[in-house]
């Protein structure tokens, strides 16, 4: 709460509410979108995978969720850690994971899908 | 010393001091759900890098994720996913002050609740259909 008193953190704090409630709406659809790529694709062989995944809009879709997804996550795993991690050490060590954790899984995915469609 | 002082003093109501309602569940079940989402993006990660990495890496991937453990535990993703989706429509419906009458709001709760539920189910229906498993 140290932060709170000042100008920043109040409008970071509209931010991420804002941003929240934005990436839950893209959400809805992006989700479903991927549960059912998903199911197109349980059981599949490889060749069908790469296919499906390589075609542009379901990469670009692909890409999308994983973005969505990283955004709305960072701020939901913020929330949890501000509820139940105190001490000044441990609280600012959980907030650096997150976003070491986001990154990475957001670039990864990224990165990996990109790599599906470009064949680089 | 210190500590004793603070023993004998009141503590504020917490969790088992309350009566059950279904807004308060789902309230705990969304964040838990969340947090298991949060995990679950790795799955999400190495399913994407087992294909960009060539058939060997899939074939592995496949192999985990059809294992009966890696079934259950997709089977629990796929639940906290759709859970989760139904569980936060209600948040945002809130934020715009729609469903806020205490019947209203217990109603949403449980339709996301069952609604989650049945969703999962059937995407796994579907799924083992698309197999010919079932």
């Amino acid at each position: 709460m140290a932060g709170s008193a000042s100008k920043g953190a109040v409008k970071s704090a509209t931010r991420a509410f804002s941003i929240q409630r934005k990436s839950a709406l893209a959400l809805i659809p992006l989700a479903l979108f991927l549960i059912a790529l998903i199911l197109a694709l349980s059981g599949t062989d490889y060749e069908t995978a790469r296919h499906y995944l390589g075609n542009p809009i379901v990469s670009i879709l692909v890409i999308l969720t994983i973005l969505a997804t990283v955004a709305h996550m960072r701020i939901g795993m913020n929330e949890v850690i501000e509820d139940y991690v105190h001490g000044s050490f441990l609280h600012v060590l959980a907030k650096t994971a997150n976003i070491l954790f986001c990154v990475a899984v957001g670039l990864g995915s990224i990165y990996a899908a990109l790599k599906i469609l470009i064949g680089f | 010393m210190a500590e004793t002082r603070q023993a004998a003093r009141p503590l504020s109501p917490h969790l088992q001091i309350y009566r059950f309602t279904i807004t308060m569940a789902m309230s705990i079940i969304h964040r838990i759900t969340g947090v298991g989402l949060y995990a679950g993006t790795l799955l999400l990660a190495a399913w994407l890098v087992s294909v960009a990495m060539g058939p060997d890496a899939y074939a592995s991937f496949q192999s985990i994720a059809g294992s009966w453990l890696g079934q259950l535990i997709l089977f629990g993703f796929t639940w906290a996913l759709l859970h989760h989706l139904f569980s936060g429509i209600r948040y945002l419906m809130w934020d715009n002050i729609r469903a806020f009458e205490l019947r209203q709001a217990d109603f949403i709760s449980w339709g996301a609740a069952v609604l989650g539920f049945v969703a999962a189910i059937i995407v796994w229906v579907v799924a083992f259909k698309l197999r010919g498993v079932l």
